[in-house]
């Protein structure tokens, strides 16, 4: 999903806040492994805080990119 | 109400809306429906108790003070740091990750300690950039993506001291 998106042109930083909310945020995991394993309590909580951090990472994926390639991507290949 | 009986009551809620749509479709959809879920139901039941129980186990065998030591609520930004490295070492799939979790929990790790192992495990598994996102993904995007992602599970861990929760 997230390799489709990079080649048809999507924003960097939003597909790296793709990535990142689905590996932190994905419920699937959680309801299957993290519940019953760590418990309703830690597993909430978990993810309450993790609701900001996916577009931090965007955030700073896009700072970082636009300052090491400021003429957009590099002609072949990506980034 | 506490919050785990309320997710309870969603999640099964939320099983017995979708059951019913099955129903709706015909008999024996749910009944293809059921059996397949069964079938995983009893596949990973094992693998829960493993994490479980064996997690209370490791617990109770290892001592104490090595746990409360590296990671404890007092390890303070040393612990987290160490949970960091930790997470992103650890092999294998999501019952490692957090029955390893679970045993750093009941043996008296900090909270803001064990959630950046949760999620440092989640987004740096070297084992799983390596098998699943660097075949899928431009190699340069996966170590570009998991740079970028190095200050999430400090960043977590100060939001948990910060609220004091879990």
């Amino acid at each position: 999903m997230a390799s489709a998106l990079l080649s048809v042109g999507a924003d960097f930083g939003a597909t790296i806040a793709l990535v990142v909310s689905w590996t932190l945020i994905g419920y699937g995991r959680a309801v299957a492994w993290e519940l019953p394993i760590l418990g309703t309590d830690f597993t909430l909580w978990r993810i309450v805080i993790s609701l900001p951090l996916p577009i931090l990472a965007g955030a700073i994926g896009r700072f970082v990119y636009v300052r090491i390639y400021p003429k957009g991507a590099p002609p072949r290949g990506l980034p | 109400m506490s919050a785990a009986l309320i997710i309870d009551i969603l999640l099964w809620g939320s099983v017995a809306a979708v059951g019913s749509i099955a129903l709706r479709r015909g008999g024996s959809v749910l009944t293809a429906s059921v059996r397949e879920g069964g079938m995983d139901f009893i596949n990973i039941v094992p693998r829960i108790a493993l994490g479980v129980i064996g997690s209370g186990y490791i617990a109770a065998v290892i001592p104490q003070d090595i746990i409360t030591g590296w990671l404890g609520p007092d390890s303070g930004w040393f612990g987290v740091a160490t949970a960091v490295i930790a997470g992103a070492a650890t092999p294998g799939g999501p019952v490692i990750g957090f029955s390893i979790a679970a045993v750093a929990m009941k043996s008296g790790g900090g909270s803001p300690q064990i959630i950046a192992y949760v999620i440092a495990w989640a987004l740096f598994a070297f084992q799983r950039l390596l098998l699943f996102e660097i075949p899928f993904m431009p190699a340069r995007f996966v170590w570009f993506r998991a740079a970028v992602s190095l200050p999430i599970p400090f960043l977590a861990a100060t939001i948990a001291m910060a609220i004091g929760r879990p």
